[in-house]
Order: structure tokens, then sequence, then C-alpha cells
């Protein structure tokens, strides 16, 4: 339980600082446009090795990581003065599993099966 | 300029990409031919894949927008110094530059350049170095 007290007032510092909108709809875009590419190469890439089962999926998730790494570089080290929370292991995974998906169908049939 | 290098690497190792791509099939015909069954691929193909799996990664992530700073104060690296200054109080023209020691050394340039100037003013006109006389004065007078 904790005591709730505490918890309220560390939310209303959070609440209190202001966010400029503009820069953290410009640094969302990066992060979907970096998550798209991301996935796009990680399917292609498991197409062309011949990769089936989970084995695809792990090699997505270890994109995903190195992905994380390159968005915390780029961000020099201090993600929440970039975004609000900490996301970049977690932003995106729906659409970036559909587009790899997409593509790693496509090429293990290009590359395997014709 | 930055930019230039990002989309170069994102092109190289997409090209590269589908060169491994091609590679796979090539190898996959040649068995095929051959009759042996496909067990996995060579290594420098693998290789090839994941080096331009990660560079690729790297140049569309650098290849995004710039991130920008989201909190309400756009430039968080300024010191107080800097954020609190109000130029329109600063006064360059006061007292104290009469007590430091090189005040009386840039008067002594000062006046020796009026009357250079006032020396070639004077071969033009006798009405200007008049003109320009009353405000030496004053000036002598700091």
């Amino acid at each position: 339980m904790g005591d709730p007290t505490n918890k309220s007032s560390k939310d209303d510092k959070k609440n209190d600082e202001c966010y400029n909108t503009a820069a953290i709809t410009n640094n969302i875009e990066a992060l979907e446009f970096g998550r798209t590419c991301q996935s796009c190469a990680a399917g292609m890439a498991a197409g062309i090795l011949g990769l089936t089962g989970f084995h695809g999926f792990i090699l997505y998730f270890v994109s995903v990581a190195i992905q994380a790494l390159i968005w915390n570089v780029k961000a020099q080290g201090n993600w929440l003065s970039y975004f609000p929370e900490r996301n970049s292991l977690t932003w995106s995974h729906g659409n970036g599993l559909l587009t790899f998906v997409l593509l790693w169908v496509f090429f293990y049939g290009m590359v395997h099966v014709y | 300029m930055a930019s230039t290098i990002y989309r170069l690497i994102t092109i190289v190792s997409l090209l590269s990409l589908l060169h491994c791509a091609y590679s796979a099939a090539q190898h996959r015909f040649y068995l095929r031919l051959t009759e042996q069954p496909f067990v996995n691929l060579p290594a420098d193909v693998v290789a090839q894949t994941v080096i331009s799996l990660i560079a690729l990664i790297y140049g569309t992530s650098f290849l995004a927008n710039p991130f920008l700073y989201i909190k309400q104060d756009q430039h968080p690296e300024r010191t107080c110094d800097e954020a609190l200054n109000c130029p329109s109080f600063i006064t360059f023209d006061n007292r104290t530059k009469a007590m430091s020691p090189e005040f009386s050394m840039l008067r002594a340039l000062k006046q020796q350049q009026r009357s250079q100037e006032n020396v070639s003013r004077g071969t033009h006109s006798g009405r200007v170095s008049e003109a320009v006389a009353p405000s030496e004065t004053v000036d002598s007078h700091e």
C-alpha cells in the first residue's frame, strides 16, 4: 500500500512541469520513424537469414535493444529531457511487429521459397 | 553535412542488405542444382546481413528528426548570470572609469588622436576646428 500522500505529492510534482508540445510531437515522430525503419530492416534480415518461428521474433527484440541503445546515444544519455517518460524500449511495438512480419514473410518467400 | 553521412550510411546498408538477399537466393539455387540439403547460409552472408542491419538501424535513427528539448525553457545550459542579465541597467560611462589606472592612459591617447584630427581638419578650414573646440574643453574638465 505505502503512503498515498507521498505518492500524490510526487505526481503533483511531475504534473507541475510544463512541456513544449511541439518538441514532444517532433521527438515522437522521430521515434515512430526509427521504429518503422528498424522493424523493416529486422524483417528483411530475418527473411534473408531464413529464420522461422521464435528465432525471428528473437531477432526482432535484439534489434529493438540495439535501437534503444542508439536512441539513448542520440539523446546523449538524458532521455528524460527529450521525452516525458522512459519509453525507448517499449515505444510502438504493435506497429513495429506488423511491419516486421510483413517484410519477414516477403523476404523469406523471395529468397528461400522461390 | 551530418545528414548527408547518415543518408549515405542508410543507402549503402540498404543496398548491402539487398545484396545479401541476392546472395542467399543464389546459394539456395546452387544447393537446389547440386541436390544438397539446406543447413544454413554461409558465414559471410550472415555476417554481412547482421552488419548491414545494424548500420541501417543506426543510419535511419539519426536520419530522423533531431530530438528537441521538451521542457519550456529551451536553453537549459545557460547560467544564472546569463538568464538574469538585464542589459539596460549596465552603465559603461560612469565615474569608476576615472579612478582606474588605465583611464589616464586612455585620455592621453584620446587627446593625442583629437589633436591629430584637429590638425588635419585645420588644413581644410578654420571653422571646423572652432566647432570642435568647445567639446574638447568639456572633456578636459572631466
